[in-house]
C-alpha cells in the first residue's frame, strides 16, 4: 500500500475506534433479529413463549459469535 | 434553543411541499431537502475541480488545485480501503462503497451545521441504506456461487451433530448484519445530537455558570465531527467486508 506517513500513523487509532463502535452493536443487532423471528414463529405456530425463549438464547449465542469473529479479526490485524 | 423546547425537536420531520401521490404521502420534507443538498454538494465537489483542470492549458495546471487534492484524498481513501479488505476484485465495487461513504459522511457533517437536519439520525434512512447493502451482498453471493452460497452458513471442519444448532445461529448472525449496521449509525447520530442540545439547554439555564457547559459543548462538537467521520468509515469498511465474504466464502 502506497500511503504517506501521516496516513500510516492515523490508521491504527481509527481502526481501534471503529472496532469499539462495532462491538457495542453486534450483540444488540443479533438480539433484535432473534426476538423478531421468535415472535413471528410464536404467531405462526401459536406456541407463545417457547419460540421466543429459544430464539433469544440462539440470538445471544449469535451475538457472541459476531463479537468473537470481530475480536479474532482485531488479533489478526495486529 | 428556545426555553422549554425539547432536545428531540430537531429530529422532527416537517413537510416543505405537500405532495400526495395515489393516496401516499410523498411530501418533500426537510429530510429530503438535506439529502438533496448532500447529493448536490457531492456532485459539485467531485466534478467542478476536474472540469476546470480540463479547460485551461497552462503550466500551472500541472499542479492540482486544493479542491482536486481534497477530492482525490477521498477517492484514494476508499480505494485503499477496498484494496486492503477485498483485494483486486474489489475494484468493481468501488462506486457502491464510495457513494455510500460520501453520502453518509456529508450527511453527518451537514448535520453538524446549526439549524440543519441530520437525516442519518432516522432509523428508516439508515435501515434503507443497510438493507440495500444486505440485499446487494446476498444477491452477489448467489450470482457468484449459486447454491454453494448456502455453505456460507456451515463452518468447515465441524462435527455433523453440531450443525442443527450452529446453522440457526449462523443464519441469525447473518440476518443481524443490516440491523447492527443501521442501528449503529442511527444511534450514534441520535445520541450525539441529543446530547449537544441537552447541554445547550444548560447554558441558558445556568446563567453565568453556563460557561462550563459551553466549554463542554465545544469539545463535544469536535467529538461529534470525529464520530460523523468514523461512522461513515465503519459503514464503508463493513460494506467492503460483506462484499469480501460474498466473493470468497470463509
Amino acid at each position: 500500500m502506497a500511503n504517506d506517513e501521516e496516513n500510516n500513523n492515523k490508521k491504527p487509532s481509527m481502526q481501534g475506534l471503529s472496532f469499539a463502535y462495532r462491538i457495542s452493536t453486534e450483540l444488540l443487532g443479533a438480539l433484535i433479529v432473534s426476538v423478531v423471528i421468535g415472535l413471528l414463529i410464536d404467531k405462526m405456530f401459536d406456541s407463545k413463549p417457547i419460540g421466543l425463549i429459544t430464539l433469544i438464547i440462539l440470538g445471544f449465542f449469535a451475538g457472541l459469535l459476531n463479537i468473537y469473529r470481530l475480536i479474532r479479526r482485531i488479533e489478526n490485524s495486529k | 434553543m428556545a426555553k422549554g423546547e425539547s432536545p428531540l425537536k430537531q429530529f422532527e420531520i416537517q413537510p416543505i411541499v405537500d405532495i400526495n401521490f395515489l393516496g401516499f404521502d410523498i411530501s418533500f420534507t426537510n429530510s429530503a431537502l438535506w439529502m438533496t443538498i448532500t447529493t448536490a454538494f457531492i456532485l459539485i465537489f467531485f466534478t467542478v475541480p476536474f472540469l476546470k483542470a480540463k479547460k485551461t492549458n497552462s503550466v500551472s495546471d500541472l499542479y492540482p488545485t486544493r479542491m482536486q487534492v481534497a477530492a482525490e484524498l477521498g477517492f484514494n481513501f476508499i480505494n485503499s480501503l477496498l484494496a486492503d479488505t477485498v483485494g483486486k476484485e474489489g475494484k468493481k465495487y468501488f462506486p457502491l462503497v464510495f457513494t455510500l461513504f460520501m453520502f453518509i459522511l456529508f450527511g453527518n457533517l451537514f448535520g453538524m451545521i446549526p439549524y440543519s437536519f441530520t437525516f442519518t439520525s432516522h432509523i428508516i434512512v439508515t435501515l434503507a441504506l443497510a438493507m440495500g447493502v444486505f440485499i446487494f451482498v446476498t444477491v452477489l453471493g448467489f450470482v457468484k456461487h449459486g447454491v454453494k452460497f448456502f455453505s456460507f452458513f456451515v463452518i468447515p471442519g465441524l462435527p455433523v451433530y453440531m450443525l442443527p444448532l450452529l446453522i440457526p445461529i449462523e443464519i441469525i448472525s447473518y440476518l443481524s448484519r443490516p440491523i447492527s449496521l443501521s442501528v449503529r449509525l442511527f444511534a450514534n447520530m441520535l445520541a450525539g445530537h441529543t446530547l449537544l442540545k441537552v447541554f445547550a439547554g444548560f447554558v441558558s439555564a445556568l446563567g453565568f455558570f453556563g460557561i462550563l457547559p459551553l466549554v463542554f459543548i465545544i469539545a463535544l462538537t469536535g467529538l461529534e465531527i470525529l464520530i460523523a467521520f468514523l461512522q461513515a468509515y465503519v459503514f464503508a469498511i463493513l460494506t467492503c467486508l460483506y462484499i469480501n465474504d460474498a466473493l470468497h466464502l470463509h
